[in-house]
This record gives C-alpha cells, sequence and structure tokens, in this order.
C-alpha cells in the first residue's frame, strides 16, 4: 500500500520507496528508510502527508508520498 | 590575588540539523560576543562567537543547519566544506533526542571525516513528553564521544559542555563503529554510503531509546487545526496580515518620529552650531540636507527592520513557519519556492525593504535570491499614494477599481518574473519534493531574539546605510549645483539645477508613453530615493513651473493630455504601470545589494526599468488604437 492511500491514524512499515536515488538519499536523510515504523496523523491542506517517524514529525507532499510503499502489519 | 592564566585558543564548529536548538546553544555560549561574516564567496551568514571555556578561548562558529553533508543547496554545500575543510580543531555536534536517528546520520557523516567530536544533546524536555527519553549513558557508551544534555534557553548543561570541549581539546576521541577508511562509498555512492552509516545508526538508537509509539502531545493537536484548510489558511492569512500591520501600522508612527526627530530638532541644533563657528552656508546644506538627511533615512528605518526582524524571529523559532511551508506549498511551488517565500512576498505590498529582510525564513540561498528579486515588484503602500493620486485625476469615481487592477498587474508581474528569473536564478535547482521536519512549538526566546534582532538591524545600518546615505547626498549635490541661470550654490531652482537638467535630458525618453514632461521625469527620478516623494517632487516642479490656481491633479491631467496627443487616460495608465515596477527606492536597492551583492542588484534592476518601460508603452501605444 502506498502511504498516498493509508487512512489518517494508521501505522505501517516502509517497504520500499521508488523515487529518484536523490529523493530516496533526502528521505532516508530525514529518517524515513526501509523497514521503518511510520504513522500518518494527518492529511494536511493542498494534499501533504504529515507522518510520525520515531518521535519526528515529517510533512510529506502527496506525489512523493505516493512513491513510498508500505506493508501494513 | 588571583593569577591570570593563559588559555589556549581553539576553533569549534557548531554543526547540527535545522530546528534542533542550535543557534540558541550558540547564543547562550557566545552572548553578544558575536559577529555576522558571509561564507567565503557566497551570500550565506554564518555567526562567529567567542566562547570562554575554563581552559581555552574558543572561536565558536555557527555552521548553517544540515541535514546531511551531502549539499543540496549553498547553505548546507558551506556546512558541508567547513567540516570536510578541517580547519577547525573540534566538531561540537548537536543531536536532537526527538529525532534521534535523523541527527545520528549527520553525526556519522562528521565521523566519516574522521572529525574529533563531541555531543550536546537537546530537546531531551520534548522527547520525554512523547516518552522517548534517551538513555544518555548508553548513548555515550554506544557513540564513544562525550554526549552533554543541554537545555539551550536555560544554559543547563553549559558548564558540563564547556568541561567536555577541554577535555576532548585535550585528548580528542573519534565516534565509536565508524571508521572512514572503511566508508570510502561514500564519495561516490552516496546510497550505499547512506545504507551503511543507517544500519550503524539503527544500532546506536535500538541502545539508547526505548522503542515505543510516542506519545500524543499539544503540538499535534495544534497540527490539526494549523496544518487544515478550513482553519490553515485563514490562520495563515492572518498571521501574515498581522506581519503586514506590524510594519505598516505600527511601524510607520515610529518611523516619522524618528524622521521627524533627526530632520526637525537634531537638524536645527546642527545647523545652530554650524553658524555658530561660522560654517560657509554651503557647507551647512550639505550636513544638515544631504548627510543628516541620509542618517535620517537610515535611521527611520530602523524601527520597521527592527520590527520584521523580531516577526521573522518568532514565526520561526515558534515552530509555525515550518507549517506555513506546508499550507502554501502548492501556491509557491509553479514558481520554483517552497510556501515560506509567500511570507516575503506578501510583506512586500506593506513595505518592499522589510520583506527583503524576511527572505531569511528561506532556507535555501538561491530561493532567498529568487524570492528577493521578485520583493520590488511587490506593489508597496508608497507607490499606492502615487496611483491614488493619478487615479484620482483621472479616472474620478473609478480610481478604485483602477488602483484595484494595479494590484492584480503586481501579483501578475511576480507571477511571471518568477517564470522568466528561475531558470538563470535556481540555475536547474529544482524545488525538491516537499519532505520537512515540523518541530514542536515552543515560545520564543527573548533573549536569542535579541542577538537576531540586534545583529541583524547593525548589518542592515552599516552595509545598506552606507548606501543610501552615499545616493541621497549625490541627489543633495545634484539639486544643489547650478547648470544654468547666476544662482548660488544650495540655492537653485530645480529646473536650473543639474537633477532638472538630467530630468529635462531624459524626458524625451517618456514620449512612447505619452509623458515626455520634465516635471514627470524629474518627479521619477526622485522616486528612485523614494516613492514616498513622487508626488512632492511633482508639486514642488508645478509650484515652479505651472498654473497657481489649479489643483496637482488638474494640473498633471492637463500636462499628460498634451504629451499624449489627446489619450490622457490612456497614457495615466502607462505612468502607473511605469511607476508599479520601474526601479525600487535606494532603501530596498541598498538591502538587495547586502543580501545578494551588486551584481544580482544591478540585473534586476536593469532588467525590472527595460521591463516597466516596454509594459508601458506597449499599454499606451496599443491602449491609444483603441
Amino acid at each position: 500500500m502506498l502511504l498516498s492511500a493509508l487512512h489518517p491514524g494508521a501505522s505501517a512499515r516502509v517497504r520500499s520507496v521508488s523515487a529518484e536515488s536523490d529523493a530516496v538519499l533526502r528521505l532516508r536523510e530525514m529518517g524515513l528508510h526501509n523497514g521503518v515504523t511510520i504513522r500518518l496523523d494527518l492529511i494536511a491542506t493542498g494534499g501533504a502527508c504529515i507522518v510520525t517517524v520515531g518521535a519526528a514529525r515529517l510533512a510529506i507532499d502527496r506525489a512523493t508520498a505516493a512513491l513510498i510503499d508500505l506493508d501494513l502489519p | 590575588m588571583t593569577a591570570a592564566v593563559a588559555r589556549a585558543t581553539a576553533t569549534v564548529v557548531l554543526v547540527g540539523n535545522p530546528n534542533v536548538g542550535k543557534s540558541t546553544l550558540f547564543n547562550h555560549l557566545t552572548r553578544s560576543r558575536q559577529r555576522v561574516v558571509n561564507a567565503p564567496g557566497t551570500t550565506v551568514s554564518l555567526a562567529h562567537g567567542n566562547w570562554n571555556t575554563p581552559a581555552h578561548l574558543v572561536t565558536l562558529v555557527d555552521l548553517p543547519g544540515t541535514y546531511s553533508l551531502a549539499a543540496r543547496s549553498p547553505d548546507e554545500q558551506v556546512a558541508a566544506d567547513a567540516v570536510t575543510a578541517g580547519d577547525h580543531d573540534l566538531a561540537l555536534v548537536v543531536l536532537d533526542a526527538t529525532a534521534l536517528s535523523r541527527s545520528l546520520y549527520l553525526l556519522a557523516q562528521v565521523a566519516v571525516a574522521d572529525q574529533p567530536v563531541v555531543v550536546a544533546l537537546t530537546m531531551v524536555d520534548l522527547a520525554r513528553a512523547r516518552g522517548l527519553t534517551p538513555d544518555v549513558a548508553a548513548l555515550e557508551a554506544a557513540l564513544g564521544v562525550p554526549v552533554i544534555p543541554v537545555h539551550g534557553r536555560s544554559g543547563e548543561g553549559a558548564a558540563a559542555l564547556a568541561a567536555a570541549i577541554d577535555a576532548a581539546l585535550a585528548c580528542p576521541s573519534r565516534v565509536r563503529g565508524i571508521d572512514p577508511h572503511e566508508h570510502s562509498e561514500c564519495l561516490n555512492d552516496p546510497l550505499t554510503c547512506a545504507e551503511h552509516l543507517f544500519e550503524w545508526v539503527h544500532n546506536v538508537v535500538d541502545a539508547a531509546q526505548p522503542l515505543a509509539p510516542p506519545l500524543p502531545t499539544p503540538a499535534d493537536r495544534l497540527d490539526r487545526v494549523l496544518l487544515t484548510s478550513w482553519a490553515g489558511i485563514p490562520i495563515f492569512l492572518a498571521v501574515v496580515w498581522g506581519v503586514f500591520q506590524l510594519t505598516t501600522v505600527v511601524a510607520t508612527p515610529l518611523m516619522d518620529g524618528v524622521a521627524n526627530l533627526v530632520t526637525g530638532p537634531i537638524a536645527r541644533a546642527l545647523s545652530g552650531a554650524l553658524e555658530a563657528i561660522h560654517t560657509p552656508h554651503w557647507l551647512i546644506s550639505l550636513m544638515s540636507d544631504g548627510v543628516l538627511a541620509g542618517v535620517g533615512t537610515v535611521l527611520s528605518f530602523v524601527p520597521l527592520m527592527a520590527i520584521m526582524f523580531a516577526a521573522v524571529g518568532v514565526l520561526e523559532g515558534s515552530g509555525y513557519l515550518a507549517r506555513v511551508a506546508v499550507v502554501a506549498d502548492r501556491a509557491m511551488r509553479a514558481l520554483g519556492l517552497d510556501g515560506r517565500a509567500m511570507l516575503p512576498l506578501i510583506v512586500g505590498f506593506g513595505c518592499n525593504v522589510p520583506a527583503l529582510a524576511a527572505t531569511a525564513v528561506l532556507p535555501h540561498a538561491r530561493q532567498r535570491l529568487l524570492t528577493g528579486l521578485l520583493v520590488p515588484l511587490t506593489t508597496c503602500t508608497a507607490r499606492l499614494a502615487i496611483y491614488l493620486m493619478i487615479a484620482h485625476a483621472f479616472f474620478g469615481s473609478r480610481a478604485g477599481t483602477v488602483v484595484f487592477a494595479m494590484y492584480v498587474l503586481s501579483i501578475l508581474l511576480v507571477v511571471v518574473w518568477g517564470l522568466i528569473a528561475r531558470g538563470p536564478v535556481m540555475r536547474g535547482e529544482r524545488p525538491g519534493p516537499l519532505v520537512i521536519a515540523l518541530p514542536d512549538y515552543q515560545p520564543p526566546h527573548l533573549r536569542t531574539l535579541g542577538h537576531a534582532v540586534w545583529s541583524r538591524v547593525m548589518s542592515f545600518v552599516t552595509k545598506a546605510g552606507s548606501v543610501i546615505l552615499i545616493a541621497v547626498v549625490v541627489l543633495w549635490v545634484a539639486q544643489a549645483v547650478p547648470v544654468r541661470g547666476d544662482h548660488a550654490l544650495t540655492d537653485v531652482p530645480v529646473a536650473d539645477s543639474v537633477y532638472g537638467a538630467v530630468a529635462l535630458a531624459t524626458a524625451p525618453v517618456l514620449k512612447p508613453m505619452g509623458v515626455d514632461d520634465w516635471r514627470i521625469s524629474a518627479a521619477l527620478i526622485s522616486g528612485v530615493a523614494a516613492k514616498e516623494v513622487v508626488i512632492g517632487a511633482l508639486a514642488q516642479s508645478y509650484a515652479l513651473d505651472g498654473d497657481d490656481e489649479a489643483s496637482l491633479g488638474e494640473q498633471l491631467r492637463a500636462t499628460v493630455h498634451d504629451t499624449s496627443g489627446g489619450h490622457g487616460t490612456t497614457a495615466a495608465v502607462a505612468l502607473m504601470v511605469f511607476c508599479l515596477s520601474y526601479l525600487p527606492c535606494l532603501a530596498t536597492l541598498a538591502e538587495q545589494r547586502r543580501l545578494f551583492g551588486w551584481r544580482w542588484t544591478a540585473l534586476a534592476a536593469s532588467a525590472q526599468l527595460f521591463g516597466a518601460y516596454a509594459l508601458a508603452v506597449a499599454v499606451f501605444q496599443v491602449g491609444r488604437l483603441l
């Protein structure tokens, strides 16, 4: 399942990110890497996904969220 | 009796992610012993400060916040270059306890660069609120370098940090588990390098932080309001409106007060003192109408700039600005900018000078540059006065609609120039995906805010102020020196001065716009000094060379009717279009030069001037055919 299709409040584990290598690297640098568990908190205005990774919160735009594949628990 | 202890000097770079409390810690450690310099060959600011530890005189360098040493922007490049150049004795790496894995990744890169390290751990209280308190002893054991929990605002932990820095300078330690020689792939394969470094990061996090879902905090609930469309956008607009009000309604009386003080009592006192020592009249005029007027102009901007810098600091430090980036992202992305660019562009409709200051909210130098070049196209309130006068003179009851159209045109110009300029300015640097950290909300820290406002205002006064002062004196000379007639220096009618001669010579250039009159060209030249003086300059010229019985609007209408061959209203629209964007005022140009250098300032001003001229000519030439 893609992050863009996840329901707010649900948690999932990142399986893969199918973006260009630079975007993948940036996501990893921000803590969003394969195997990490994330929770979708809400969809912001404009479509950005607000997710919790560890104790930190990230905003990820809709297009990028559609490149992040997740495994549901 | 105390014996003086000679302390060794050392240079320490402060490295960390954005919004980890790095600058707050820097301000606490260095207090007022700071100076802001540009990184060599860039417009990226670096703060240097002096920090006296028990055994060392430390020069602390606050590097731009970055998530990685694989730089993607000039700011990140400055941080990466500083770390890898190794021109320092120690790297003080700030880890955010609420985002440990992200912070540790940067620490791992510093370790790959083979740097001796001390770690300052911030945001421990916020991590505790989320039920994720890190085990400091376990973290220190896993890292193999000193880890000192600090609270940048209260200064808690500063003494322990100073002791750790002294110990590390005497006996440097490297991060455990990362051998720089085993990570040669980091140079040519950053993705594989990141994989390896994250393995190390996971191991450290597993050892030092409980594995549990974070507890909800008030920040989560606030985000549910501030980031959603039903409330987020109205609140964002209300915040921007508040900043706009601060820079207009609140700042204007303060600016007027300073200007009146300088041009009133201080100017009178200066003139009186100079007369008392029999100073020549021209020198008194130069000092009071030239130099003092220039100083007054600079000082009158100080309250405005201080208010703007404080507003930016509050928005930034509170964590709200990151939410603005999310809310306004979609609208600004088309111009190659991120959502935060909305703030300076809206402030520009009040005054362009603080709007340029507000570009500091943008994280990357090229985004600041592009936004800073677009700011002068936002039509400030000084230009509103010009539109109102012309629109009332030519359009009567339809004046409001015409003025509204000028604001719409201003927005269109920002969009069009943004689309044109983003190529050469951004140099292929596309706005990356919106992936930003949302820091916890925090009340502003007054001492940090005060330091930031003071250093930025001083930078404006010394760098932009000198340009404004020189320009005002040059304008005085042009108005004081006669080119014809038998006039004494400083006692010259406008038409007979160098200024008048230049206006007369440039008036024919305005013919294709239908407004080739020396009084109009003189007013436009004055408008480069400040848009506020355009109407005053017109009134002054008509007082010397006009119909005393008619109002200024009536006289202007008669002039433009003649110069345009009977197409007065079309020429009036062309004149307003030209006034909208022909050249920014001196203060704006000086601030642009301070932030972006002469080359970009001159290039942007030339492009604006020619663009405004072409547009105004097109408006008149097409309009008169309709």
